[in-house]
């Protein structure tokens, strides 16, 4: 086997993925897929498929139980995407409260289109409402809410970002 | 109009306080007082759920099943492994009340999860949360189960009796269909969320093929206060068959949108007075009562409809999760039903054929009316296939995708019969959505 | 209890489903994804029919009948759900009915024309998948697939391995393999007949021709001792695909990969077209009258009496029936089939592949013992028997030499070197002739003196568990059908029997011949004759004919290379007198060492029986006429006895042979119940070196898979020995180098390291897949690995 072709989990990450089997009862190993697949995420920004042979390897399961998972749900990114996601909620309430002006806002402001992704920025095709409906126009950026947005307060974001470095 | 509504008791009573989510605020204000009197004084579980039951609870996740009934289906005293799943994914479009109660009051979540489980007599329960919530309420939520622990109120040998429960977080990933009880069975189990075809019910064979109850949070949440107040304080509210306090969650063309927790049978009117009003002093032309999967309903048949199951109905809609979004009477309906369709297109799981193919015709008839292309047929096409998605799906996302078209097509068919009649005049619409080209849903 | 469909009363179990029940009683209800032998998934809503008082269609394959209640199928609420099921399944499947292999036994297709819209009402663009290659058996056109994930299912129940996903969601959800990986299981192609429109279709036969034009025969499968039933579909006289013919009793609906392409064999350019004789040096085409001509006139002037003959294991009873008599007839008793075997040291060995329990009942064994058997490649049918009886929570242990993947999980896995087979088995009558002591029906055996010599003390935990599990009721012993080329293979054959015989076990000989008990039946042995009678003048078994240097040696549908002593053969045939072939292939390399060749039809032009394990007469007819000038083979060995003068009736037809060979067989005593007391167990010396182990792969095993073109595609990587780590330190050999050497006496071979802890130590696996590997010597021989 070659050795660049081989992803090693982490040993933080497996302990991480071993005390979250012990939730379920015994012997069921899948139910760590999900979790898994967002450590690995997390550390690698989107899942390749070393990542899924290495899953399915500690976790003793099949290769296409790994990735029937990480192809179905839509938080997996399964190809090269910039450092930061944003994605902006255009579901119906956000839509009413001009989601779709905030979105063309940054699609200008970052010059990538929706789905697209920079070195530095993913900008999620979110088809989803996420939930924060009372707050619309909102946006997560990587996974951080933020509500009622104004143009101002995206260039704020955007900048504290890039001066974060 | 004076509002002498009584508002945020139940789920949002930490609201009014400081640190609203902190263990502290919780048992100040009798917090886990119910659980450890059940605790201690070793309850019945049955007598439980006939509070529940009196109590007339019904189900916050959108069905509205009566909770005490889903409960009863279980036969608490065999021995059997059972387990409790807490359906935190909430992902229907206009819902956020859900959010709101982790944030603001967990606690009320885990006592209400730990008096349930105790009622089923389930030693496990797991609480799911959608995958977008994980560098969000997830954390807190988490730091809050700690609590929890630490205190001796979940865990082995709870308050030192021989009461063993456990309560596990589990974080989703993205994708609405886990919502339907059955998916997320699936998900927690660690597989795509398909759902299951019933029979059998999960209450008979659900997570790891052992009896489940799955519940809403908000039904969870509200499940303490239900207890320690006494189910007749409960139902003193609301109407005989919608009794209690619901949480609405308001959006849309309103000044103050936010969730509000109100008696149920409320008129909308002082929802909408609740919430601000109309957005710069805009007429109502149409709401969505319960979430985008529910028939609009035209915004004067909605000034005159109180906020509970039955009169809801009446008005050909559904109360549904309680999401209300309210839109004035500049909005473009057709815009609205065409976002409404792209969304159940790309959340159909895929597994079976009504709705995998159907959401898709669907959505992408309306996507060529507002393009300017459609022609009469295509209304009648549109007019015909939820008609054929109803009901023959294996889970409710079908019907679901197909209401909300159904209702729009009914209340608003003179909207897209303009695109049809007066092409040239809608190229502005159709130039603002080439740039919003679709792709399927795929990686 | 009773419910009404269509007004018609219908009774029915608890739990059954509306479909289940129509289907019994004769009632259509349309499906997709509902396969009598798969889970339910209820997806792809076809089924959907009126339950009176219900307002919405329930589906039938998933609904459970509900006492008293009244169903209807053809009501307007049923037709119109069918319908719209219908409408939409056909808004993304290309209407390419004319180019698709599926086209006249497609389920959609006719589905369509049923229950369909007559006119399509979609006018968007309809969605289009793109293809991988998942292998060389199966071409997928997933652009038509309806996403029923039958596929899937069979994957995950029937084959036990998932290979098949459903990938992504909603309309863009795809099913197909991980990244591009190709389909493993041996039982695949049954993927292609499962899937209802054509998605999946079988690669050989892609686009070569439509349903329509196909003629379909019976056959029995020609490759393993189960007898697998199946459908050749023939198209101008020669065979255009192969699928399962239902026996609920053997090979249910399914069948392996190997016996659904195999007949690609039969164009294969080893095919011999005319006889050939050997003229002045020179190997010519002759024509028959010629061919038979010169064998009469050769064997005339030789010692005929001093021949041997060896026949295929593979070919039909009425063949090898004809072999022995024609031989016998002259005086030759050197008869045998059992060219792989290795040593021979009984001479009245007859225990051979046979099964105590029906095939069918293989499922409802509660334990299961495989010695050595590869079963998931060699047997795939009896492999699927196994692993539902492993379903049914039967424990599933497995002594072996190397770690075989099966499709079932193995509760005790015993990994030991080849060698210590006889000493493993000696353990476990060991411990059972303890925990047996007091068994009063176990009085009258006797347990061999030699045996009890062997006898040392007992330690092995998971022999304890292996022995106790063949207590329980119902347990099975299965020997493995590669031990034929292991030294101890007769003594293990008894060891098993006698094991059996502690635990009261059902036993299984397994061999991977399709008529192998056939051969032993009809006399193919030098010490049976047909019924299995003793032979008055016992003869030689191979391994003697091939040493004793006789002078003529006749082969009948054989390669040299099924011999286990093949360098020995090639060495007696090349001083022999007269060397006669009867063959439907052969290599240039092997011609040489022939007088005469003459063209045999192979199994699918010619009629025939197969006996199977269980003991099974099946009887095929021809699917096709016989290629080139080649012949039947009764047609063929009954010329042969006309030559020499046997008194045959002219208009001899088949089944004329058929009724005589049956009559002269059908009476044999079984071995079941021999104790072998006399037996003399004997020890291999080969102590301290490397030995080389390993099985024939099962698509090389016999001359028609081994040219199969499609299957051999499968084995891409055919040159490479197996060894695990340790023994390659032991050894000082380079582990970080991808090749290596290896030697048998004076042969060496430059072949493919493989590191695979799979392989049982001082060991060097090699899984015979081609001709080199033959070239390099035997199995369980002597074996040297070197660095390159
Ligand atoms: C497509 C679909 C999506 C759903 N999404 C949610 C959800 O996000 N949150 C929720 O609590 N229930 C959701 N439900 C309802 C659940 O299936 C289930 O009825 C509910 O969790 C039961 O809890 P309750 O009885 O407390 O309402 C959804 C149902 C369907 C069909
Ligand atoms: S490939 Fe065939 S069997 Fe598999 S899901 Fe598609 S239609 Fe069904
Ligand atoms: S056959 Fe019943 S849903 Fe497919």
């Amino acid at each position: 086997m070659n050795d660049n072709n081989f992803y090693n989990i982490p040993s933080e990450i497996c302990v991480k993925i071993n005390k979250w089997l012990l939730k379920f009862p015994h012997g069921e190993k899948k139910p760590a897929i999900i979790f898994a697949l967002h450590q690995i995420q997390k550390e690698n920004k989107y899942i390749k498929t070393i990542h899924i042979d290495s899953v399915a390897r500690l976790l003793d399961v099949k290769k296409i139980d790994v990735y029937e998972v990480a192809a179905f749900y839509s938080m997996f990114e399964l190809e090269k995407i910039g450092k930061h996601t944003i994605s902006v909620c255009t579901n119906v309430s956000c839509m009413l409260n001009g989601s779709d002006e905030i979105l063309s806002y940054l699609e200008k402001k970052l010059n990538i289109k929706v789905g697209k992704s920079s070195d530095k920025f993913f900008l999620k095709d979110e088809r989803e409402c996420l939930a924060a409906c009372a707050g619309a126009p909102m946006m997560q950026v990587n996974h951080k809410y933020y509500e009622n947005l104004t143009k101002d307060k995206i260039d704020k974001i955007i900048r504290d970002i890039e001066d974060e470095k | 109009m004076k509002n002498n509504i009584r508002i945020n008791e139940l789920c949002y009573s930490t609201l009014s306080k400081d640190n609203p989510n902190s263990f502290e605020t919780y048992v100040s204000l009798g917090g886990y007082s119910t659980w450890k009197n059940i605790v201690l004084s070793a309850y019945d579980k049955k007598e439980i759920i006939e509070t529940v039951m009196k109590s007339g609870l019904r189900g916050r996740g959108g069905a509205g099943f009566p909770t005490g009934r889903k409960w009863s289906f279980i036969n608490q005293d065999s021995e059997e492994i059972k387990y409790l799943v807490c359906n935190a994914d909430e992902s229907e479009p206009g819902t956020c009340k859900d959010r709101d109660i982790l944030r603001y009051n967990p606690h009320a979540l885990i006592e209400g999860m730990l008096i349930a489980s105790y009622a089923i007599g389930a030693d496990t329960a797991y609480c799911y949360l959608r995958g977008e919530f994980i560098d969000d309420v997830y954390s807190s939520f988490k730091v809050a189960l700690d609590e929890a622990y630490k205190n001796k109120f979940i865990g082995k040998n709870v308050l030192n009796t021989s009461i063993n429960i456990e309560i596990h977080d589990l974080i989703g990933a993205g994708a609405y269909i886990v919502g339907e009880e059955t998916a997320m069975l699936e998900s927690i189990e660690g597989k795509k969320g398909f759902p299951r075809f019933k029979p059998p019910f999960p209450a008979v064979k659900g997570l790891f093929g052992s009896p489940t109850i799955i519940n809403n949070v908000e039904t969870l949440a509200s499940i303490p206060k239900i207890m320690e107040n006494g189910p007749e304080w409960f139902n003193s509210v609301g109407t005989k068959d919608s009794p209690g306090f619901k949480c609405f969650s308001v959006s849309g063309h309103v000044n103050k949108p936010g969730n509000f927790e109100i008696p149920l049978g409320t008129p909308f009117k002082k929802l909408l007075e609740l919430a601000g009003g109309m957005k710069n002093g805009k007429k109502i032309k149409a709401v969505i009562p319960g979430g985008s999967s529910v028939p609009v309903v035209p915004g004067e048949v909605m000034l005159e409809t109180n906020m509970d199951y039955e009169s809801i109905s009446q008005a050909g809609s559904m109360l549904g999760s309680g999401a209300v979004i309210v839109m004035d009477e500049d909005t473009n309906m057709v815009e609205v039903i065409h976002r409404i369709a792209r969304f159940y297109y790309s959340e159909s799981c895929g597994q079976c054929t009504p709705c995998r193919e159907g959401t898709g015709w669907m959505f992408k008839i309306i996507d060529k009316i507002l393009c300017g292309n459609g022609n009469l047929d295509d209304i009648k096409t549109l007019e015909s296939i939820p008609k054929m998605i109803s009901g023959s799906t294996i889970c409710a996302l079908g019907d679901a995708a197909a209401m909300p078209v159904e209702s729009f097509m009914k209340n608003y068919k003179e909207e897209f019969l303009k695109y049809i009649k007066d092409k040239k005049e809608e190229d502005l619409y159709q130039e603002k959505n080439n740039n919003k080209e679709f792709v399927l849903h795929k990686k | 209890m009773k419910i009404k469909i269509n007004n018609k009363e219908c009774s029915f179990n608890k739990g059954e489903t509306l479909i289940q029940i129509a289907d019994r009683n004769g009632i259509h209800i349309p499906r997709f994804c509902y396969h009598d032998k798969l889970s339910i998934a209820a997806n792809c809503r076809m089924c959907l029919i009126e339950q009176v008082g219900v307002g919405k269609p329930q589906p039938a394959c998933s609904t459970p009948a509900l006492e008293n209640q009244e169903y209807f199928t053809k009501s307007k609420l049923a037709v119109d759900s069918q319908k719209n099921t219908m409408e939409f399944l056909l808004i993304n499947h290309p209407l390419d009915c004319p180019v698709c292999d599926q086209g006249g036994m497609c389920e959609l297709q006719d589905q369509a024309l049923m229950h369909g819209r007559v006119k399509s009402r979609y006018e968007q663009e309809k969605r289009v998948v793109i293809d991988y290659k998942i292998g060389p058996l199966i071409k997928t056109n997933m652009t038509r697939c309806i996403h029923c994930t039958r596929c899937v299912r069979f994957g995950e129940e029937i084959a036990g391995i998932k290979e098949f996903g459903a990938i992504g969601r909603g309309e863009g959800m795809e099913i197909r393999t991980y990244l591009t990986s190709a389909i493993n299981s041996p039982m695949s192609g049954n993927m292609i007949d499962i899937c209802p429109v054509g998605a999946l279709n079988a690669a050989p036969s892609h686009m070569k021709g439509r349903t329509w034009e196909l003629e379909e025969v019976k056959h029995i499968s020609p490759h393993d001792c189960v007898g697998s039933n199946m459908n050749i579909h023939v198209l101008d006289n020669s065979i255009f695909r192969v699928v399962p013919h239902e026996n609920k009793k053997i090979n249910e609906v399914w069948i392996s990969d190997r016996d659904r392409f195999s007949y690609e064999a039969l164009g294969h350019s080893d095919r011999i077209k005319k006889p050939i004789a050997k003229i002045n040096g020179r190997h010519v085409e002759v024509e028959w009258e010629q061919a038979f001509d010169i064998i009469k006139d050769s064997i005339s002037k030789i010692k005929f009496n001093k021949s041997a003959g060896f026949i295929s294991a593979n070919s039909t009873i009425e063949e090898q029936y004809l072999f022995q008599k024609w031989l016998r007839e002259n005086n030759i008793n050197n008869i045998d089939h059992r060219v792989s075997q290795n040593k021979f040291s009984y001479k009245k060995d007859d225990i051979f592949p046979e099964i105590d329990i029906p095939i069918e009942e293989i499922e409802n064994s509660n334990s299961v013992l495989l010695i050595d058997s590869n079963l998931t490649y060699d047997q795939p049918i009896l492999a699927h028997k196994v692993r539902k009886s492993f379903l049914k929570n039967a424990k599933i242990n497995s002594i072996h030499t190397y770690s075989y993947k099966y499709n079932f999980d193995t509760n005790i896995s015993l990994l030991i070197k080849p060698r210590s087979l006889y000493e493993t088995l000696i353990d476990i009558i060991e411990y059972l002739t303890v925990i047996t002591v007091n068994d009063k029906t176990l009085n009258k055996f006797i347990l061999p003196d030699d045996i009890k010599k062997n006898f040392k003390g007992l330690t092995n935990k998971k022999i304890i568990e292996i022995s106790n599990d063949l207590l329980t009721t119902n347990s099975l012993i299965l020997l493995g059908s590669n031990l034929n080329s292991h030294p101890d293979y007769e003594d293990l054959k008894i060891l098993t029997n006698i094991i059996s015989v502690l635990t009261k076990s059902n036993r299984g000989f397994l061999s991977n011949r399709s008529n192998e008990a056939g051969a032993w039946l009809s006399g193919c042995v030098p010490n049976k004759i047909e019924g299995m009678k003793n032979s008055r003048n016992i003869g030689f078994n191979v391994f003697d004919s091939i040493n004793e240097h006789l002078e003529c040696y006749i082969i009948y549908n054989l390669d040299f290379i099924d011999f286990y002593h093949y360098s020995e053969l090639k060495k007696s045939l090349s001083n022999a007198k007269f060397v006669l072939g009867i063959s439907s292939f052969i290599t240039e390399e092997d011609k040489n060492l022939y007088d005469v060749i003459l063209p045999l039809a192979t199994t699918f032009e010619s009629p025939g029986t197969y006996v199977n394990i269980e003991g099974t007469w099946q009887s095929f007819a021809q699917s096709c006429k016989p290629h080139h000038m080649s012949k039947e083979g009764w047609k063929i060995l009954t010329k042969l006895r006309l030559i020499h003068g046997a008194n045959i009736d002219n208009s001899l037809d088949y089944l004329d042979i058929l009724n005589e060979a049956d009559q002269a067989i059908r009476n044999y005593k079984s071995f079941v119940g021999k104790e072998y007391k006399d037996i003399k167990m004997k020890k291999d010396s080969n102590e301290n070196t490397l030995i080389r182990s390993g099985s024939c792969n099962s698509y090389y095993v016999d001359n028609i898979v081994r040219r199969s073109s499609s299957l051999n595609k499968v084995n891409s990587n055919k040159n490479f020995v197996s060894v695990n780590k340790k023994t390659l330190e032991q050894n000082n050999i380079d582990l970080s180098k991808n090749k290596v050497i290896v030697k048998q006496g004076d042969n060496t071979l430059l072949a493919e390291l493989v590191i695979d802890d799979n392989v049982s130590d001082d060991c060097i696996y090699i899984a015979n897949s081609n001709k080199e590997h033959y070239d390099l010597g035997k199995q369980h021989q002597p074996i040297i690995i070197e660095n390159v």
